[in-house]
């Protein structure tokens, strides 16, 4: 007799929706989660920005990075991935800006051949499996977008909300891209935009205070950004099946005689104890580094490499998206991107892989280019050296001084653009338990290798290029950009360190999210990815997840 | 939880963690960052050295890694380093200097070329501020507590939202879509505007948590 049936590891997007799936079949689940119940969500730079309530500055994963062939001492430790820890996980603070993959991202090396160098792999899915998952977490979660849907897609769908209000950033990018022959339209978001009443009653429309990204939501408390915290954590609490545990970080999946995994160890932090709990599948939904950490943690008699890792591929082909990827544009006048609105306004699907690239181009990928949003001054300004909510200001711009001080007076004239540009999964970028920086608990913490491929810094060049001609069109007066040509050592978009595939020697899952090794552990989050795509990953995130659950529902129990 | 003073006290405040003499040289420094200009207050006029004194007593939002406790000690390091260099070059600490000496000082911080300073980490790819690169943890704090809500105990009357144009964020949010398209209102006009509300712990106290694990969901 096991404590429960299933525990999921990680309640964030993945696994907020596992969890819900389970529980509304009568499933008895325990979800752990290593971080607190969100704190107060409100639109307060100080807190949520710096403070970092709601994200991995609170995290207690140490870190270190080092480049290929870098000697153990040459390794630096500090802060380089940003994931939600929190019931909600990611979700909560999530810029929400929501894609379905093309066809042509599920089948890389048969649209575009081997990769010198890199670890392309075909998915063992295609569109059409995951379309109707698409479709389930855009009702469910709750998701807007326009009448076209994404222009660059084959497929047509339509949102269950109409897209959020054009704002005037948003109508100078669509000038300005237009007038490039490009095709503008209103990123599809994670933002209720009229009364909704899925999965819950009574979701009251977003009131565009332009705290997005970054933040939880001010209108939480009527779930206008759609998160697992507003919708399907509560539905699954609801049921009566699910007992959620915070502040539970997982140390270990404990495995039975015959090598199958029979339940999960953990830090219960309030009481500084550690517990065990056993259930007849875990499912994990961590990330895709703490995923990894956790399964290469867990090494065992059955499992010497770690859990799930006969194919050695557990940790490997981690990819980031080129994340530090920022283009700006400044005005003469007023623009006021930040300040109304919601996190992205407008995006072009134009170059979203090379194939949909009008001219020649010497690279394989793509990206999706999106408008962000500078929420406030101390985003613009300050914070001067963090990376993600680090300065938007002018690279020439006086740091401090009655100069810095009059370049602030046009602080909201800034647009400010990002794009996802697709990084090739390469073998050596992986994640590596590191027995040297442990967190307090005495858990291994993670060593992160990584290097970006030669092509995803032409990729990258190219759309930034693009997009400073899209502001300059747009009547910017200056143009420039932040973070191209480095190597990434983290990110928010964490992928591919659990692949899925058909071959138990070349890939972790199988397409359902579930072990090859392992008949009772399924994995949900971004780490079964094959490749990273030029999108923002988190509506594919939740698509898997709702398929996953499917599978474990249908067929496992 | 730490429950950020009300401005009204304001005046009467107790330093609990800077020094007289350290409060001396952040003040120097904080001004010359940010020095005002004719019509904005300099940063110990807008509550900056007193937003800096309670963000390095508060308590974290939630008990982990992260904590502005943590970076007493840089305080304590950098002001002596600073005051170290500043007689070094001008024979004086930091409080006797004028307002030149300090930019001067300054200066010669962020290039190196002053003991103490001249092994400043090249700053890598990372979410963390090295605790001897201290000038760049001062800055941040002078920039942040210069915007910040006043419910952190500076920017009581906005004047440096203001200066900039930035209404910044109403319970309401701005969902009249004219309000997203310009001619945009004057931050006063907003202000006044009838039916905008700041949020409600906008100048003092914790905003309610969303969630209450005790009480279950609060959603409905």
């Amino acid at each position: 007799m096991t404590d429960t049936e299933v525990i999921v590891i990680g309640l964030g997007a993945a696994g907020g929706v596992v969890v819900s799936e389970l529980a509304q079949n009568d499933i008895d689940t325990v979800g752990i989660e290593a971080g607190p119940w969100p704190g107060a969500n409100d639109q307060d730079e100080v807190g949520n920005l710096i403070s970092g309530r709601l994200y991995n500055t609170v995290h207690d994963t140490p870190e270190s990075y080092r480049p290929y062939d870098a000697a153990e001492d040459e390794k630096t430790t500090g802060k380089f991935s940003l994931y939600g820890r929190n019931v909600g996980g990611g979700s909560v603070h999530y810029s929400g800006v929501m894609w379905r993959f093309l066809p042509e991202h599920f089948n890389m090396v048969s649209e575009f051949g081997e990769l010198e160098d890199a670890n392309l792999a075909d998915w063992p899915i295609d569109y059409k499996d995951l379309a109707p998952y698409y479709r389930r977490a855009e009702r469910v979660i709750g998701i807007s977008g326009p009448p076209n849907a994404q222009p660059e897609h084959p497929d047509n769908w339509s949102y269950p909300m109409k897209a959020v209000d054009e704002t005037h950033a948003g109508q100078l990018f669509s000038e300005g891209a237009e007038e490039l022959g490009y095709d503008p339209f209103t990123s599809p978001q994670a933002v209720v935009t009229e009364s909704y009443d899925e999965p819950r009653p009574n979701r009251e429309a977003c009131t565009y205070c332009g705290h997005c990204g970054f933040y939880g939501c001010y209108e939480n408390v009527k779930g206008a950004k759609s998160n697992t915290l507003v919708t399907t954590i509560p539905d699954a609490i609801e049921t009566g099946n699910l007992e959620v545990k915070a502040n539970s970080l997982a140390k270990r999946i404990e495995v039975d005689s015959n090598g199958d995994v029979s339940g999960v160890t953990y830090i219960d932090k309030e009481a500084g104890k550690e517990r065990t709990i056993t259930a007849d599948a875990v499912v994990v939904s961590a990330n895709a580094l703490e995923t990894p950490r956790l399964l290469l943690n867990s090494s065992s008699e059955h499992h010497p490499d770690g859990l799930a890792n006969s194919s050695g591929q557990v940790g490997r082909n981690l990819m980031f998206h080129m994340d530090y990827t920022q283009i700006f544009g400044k005005f003469d006048e007023p623009v006021r991107q930040g300040n109304y609105g919601t996190w992205s306004n407008k995006s072009i699907g134009d170059l979203i892989l090379s194939s949909h690239i009008d001219e020649d181009v010497d690279f394989v990928t793509g990206s999706n280019l999106q408008m962000s949003a500078i929420s406030g001054p101390v985003k613009y300004a300050g914070n001067w050296k963090q990376l993600y909510a680090g300065s938007k200001m002018t690279p020439d711009s006086p740091e401090w001084g009655a100069d810095f001080q009059r370049e602030m007076e046009t602080f909201e004239n800034v647009i400010w653009l990002w794009a996802p540009v697709e990084d090739v999964p390469r073998e050596r970028n992986r994640i590596q338990p590191d027995p040297s920086n442990r967190d307090e608990w005495g858990i291994p913490g993670m060593e992160i290798t990584y290097e970006n491929h030669p092509q995803d810094f032409k990729a990258q060049e190219y759309v930034a290029e693009q997009g400073k001609e899209i502001l300059k069109a747009a009547g910017a007066s200056e143009v420039w950009t932040a973070g191209i040509g480095a190597d990434h050592r983290g990110s928010s978009h964490l992928m591919g360190t659990a692949r899925m595939g058909t071959d138990p020697d070349k890939s972790v899952v199988d397409s359902w999210g579930r072990s090859h090794d392992v008949n009772n552990l399924f994995i949900a989050d971004g780490s079964p990815f094959v490749t990273s795509t030029g999108y923002n990953p988190t509506e594919t995130i939740y698509a898997l997840a709702f398929r996953t659950a499917g599978e474990i529902i249908d067929e496992w129990v | 939880m730490s429950e950020p003073e009300n401005q009204d006290d304001a005046e009467e405040y107790q330093y609990q963690f800077l020094s007289p003499h350290q409060k001396e040289v952040v003040t120097a420094v904080a001004n010359r960052i940010i020095p005002g200009l004719e019509d904005t207050p300099n940063a110990e006029e807008n509550g900056v050295i007193r937003y800096i004194d309670k963000t390095l007593v508060r308590e974290p939002e939630y008990p982990t890694e992260f904590d502005n406790r943590n970076y007493q000690s840089a305080y304590n390091d950098g002001i002596r380093r600073i005051d170290r260099a500043a007689k070094e070059l001008f024979g004086s600490g930091v409080p006797d200097l004028n307002e030149n000496q300090v930019d001067n000082l300054i200066e010669q911080i962020e290039a190196g070329d002053v003991t103490g300073w001249e092994d400043i980490p090249e700053y890598p790819l990372s979410m963390t501020v090295s605790e001897d690169d201290f000038f760049t943890i001062l800055r941040d704090h002078v920039i942040e507590g210069y915007y910040a809500w006043p419910k952190y105990g500076s920017n009581k009357d906005l004047d440096s939202w203001r200066a900039i144009g930035y209404t910044g964020p109403f319970t309401e949010g701005y969902p009249d879509p004219d309000e997203a398209k310009p001619p945009w209102k004057s931050f006063d006009e907003i202000e006044t505007s009838e039916g905008k509300d700041r949020p409600k712990h906008f100048h003092g106290g914790s905003p309610e948590l969303l969630w209450n694990p005790s009480e279950g969901h609060k959603h409905d």
